[in-house]
């Protein structure tokens, strides 16, 4: 067998402060990387793809932990971990409930508890379940590198797979989400067994008329199907403005299925992508239609 | 790099390399082979440990990330020569065939029960607290019974 380039960085540097750890980043570039959960790192290891990797960046003395909730605006620290957003106040409500919903989908707890927001984003996975639902949430990601900050709409995060529009420079801070009224998300995931990755993976999210009788705008993410995680960009223009009915929902659903050619993977074909697509994207429309008309307590 | 660290209730010094994982050291360095490297990759859970209270793979976590944390393998959970409640229920329970991954969900349980204190927990998650140790004896069942017991027990004395 064809021995693996070894994994063998010789230092691990721990930032006390942002301006540090960037500064860190500028200085050492590729050789530098930025170590959360370790998880993806781990196994990118040992399949001999961090040989170049010298220095190893802690970010946990960062204070990118936090979560917290103002002014409708939910803001989570990138190494924020998936157990402590599930355990979360602040992800009861709709549609943030969503992403309650998906970190509990990602087992096993030891990955729970170690994985982080953060490295599900930068890792540039598309089977990810994280990644899947922020798209569908439309969030927004705060970048820090050695000349400032900068927002970026995650539909310009993705770039390919393992490719995000970050440079090694670059640190992720801070993911947002918006909370807005008569909005409801949801997550769906066929995975093979309770703790594999996803053969695919739906996030939906509908915005209702304030009589939550008609779509105002929807958001439907697809997850393992590309070469990242992707929009269904025409079934959801075929929402708008339509009856928030479950026949609209199951026409949108077969409309996402017959745009794409997913990308086969070891568990699935192309073709059992495509017929299982219009069953998730319907029971993830489904579901957050129903949570969208719930009645929630003002908070 | 050094870093120190409680093990099993004991302050420990450990000293390897910055790629190194938590695994290989809490068993190269502490002698501690209830932690078992199996795949070595994440997807068995042989290796699983009690981090902070909260379970992890050690296999995937750098040695130095458990500085001035709280470590807890198979070999802490024993207390003055008596085993913990969980050990008991396992043996009652004949939980153990082969006992390769038998360390590993002692700890993957006292994760979940710990976690669980003020709300007993449902059946779902105490089917998605040992969700990460893998049973090649497919023993799954008297696993979960033992666990179960353990909680219904707990919860009893409440």
């Amino acid at each position: 067998m064809k021995k693996l380039p070894a994994y063998n960085p010789s230092i691990v540097l721990k930032p006390k402060t942002i301006s540090e750890a960037v500064k860190i980043l500028r200085e050492y570039g590729p050789s530098a990387r930025v170590v959360a959960g370790n998880t993806t790192l781990y196994e990118l290891s040992k399949q001999g793809a961090l040989a170049d990797v010298d220095k190893l960046v802690d970010v946990s003395k960062l204070n990118l932990d936090q979560i917290t909730f103002e002014n409708s605006l939910l803001r989570v620290g990138s190494s924020v971990s998936f157990s402590s957003l599930a355990k979360s106040d602040f992800t009861t409500r709709n549609p943030l409930l969503a992403l309650r919903e998906t970190s509990k989908k990602i087992t096993p707890p030891q990955i729970r508890n170690m994985g982080t927001i953060g490295g599900s984003l930068c890792s540039g996975i598309p089977f990810y379940d994280m990644p899947v639902t922020l798209l569908a949430l439309d969030a927004k990601l705060i970048v820090a590198n050695d000349n400032g900050e900068r927002q970026l709409a995650i539909d310009d995060f993705f770039v390919d797979y393992f490719i995000t529009a970050l440079s090694p420079e670059d640190l992720l801070l801070e993911i947002q989400v918006r909370d807005y009224p008569n909005c409801g998300a949801a997550f769906v995931k066929l995975g093979r067994t309770s703790v594999d990755f996803a053969v695919v993976n739906v996030a939906a999210k509908l915005m209702l008329d304030n009589d939550k009788k008609s779509i105002v705008e929807a958001r439907i993410a697809l997850g393992a199907v590309a070469g990242t995680p992707i929009r269904a960009k025409r079934a959801e223009e075929s929402l708008a403005g339509q009856n928030a009915s479950e026949e609209t929902i199951v026409q949108a659903a077969q409309v996402a299925a017959s745009d794409l050619e997913p990308t086969p993977s070891v568990h699935a074909s192309s073709a059992y992508k495509k017929k299982v697509i219009p069953v998730l994207v319907r029971d993830a429309l489904l579901c957050a239609l129903e949570r969208s008309q719930r009645k929630e307590s003002a908070s | 790099m050094k870093i120190s660290v409680r093990v099993n209730d004991e302050e420990r010094m450990l000293d390897a390399g910055a790629g190194e994982s938590l695994a290989e050291v809490l068993r190269n360095q502490l002698d501690l082979t209830g932690v078992k490297r199996g795949c070595d990759s994440g997807g068995c859970g042989m290796c699983t440990i009690v981090l902070d209270g909260k379970c992890v793979y050690s296999c995937m976590t750098p040695f130095w990330k458990a500085e001035g944390k709280s470590v807890m393998t198979v070999e802490g959970l024993q207390k003055h020569g008596k085993y913990d409640e969980l050990q008991d229920s396992f043996l009652k329970n004949s939980a153990p065939q082969c006992g390769y991954c038998t360390p590993a969900m002692l700890l993957a349980s006292k994760a979940l029960i710990e976690n669980s204190i003020d709300s007993s927990p449902t059946e779902e998650e105490i089917r998605d607290g040992l969700c990460g140790v893998l049973c090649r004896c497919t023993g799954y069942t008297p696993y979960l019974d033992a666990v179960r017991e353990v909680i219904y027990r707990t919860n009893k004395e409440k």
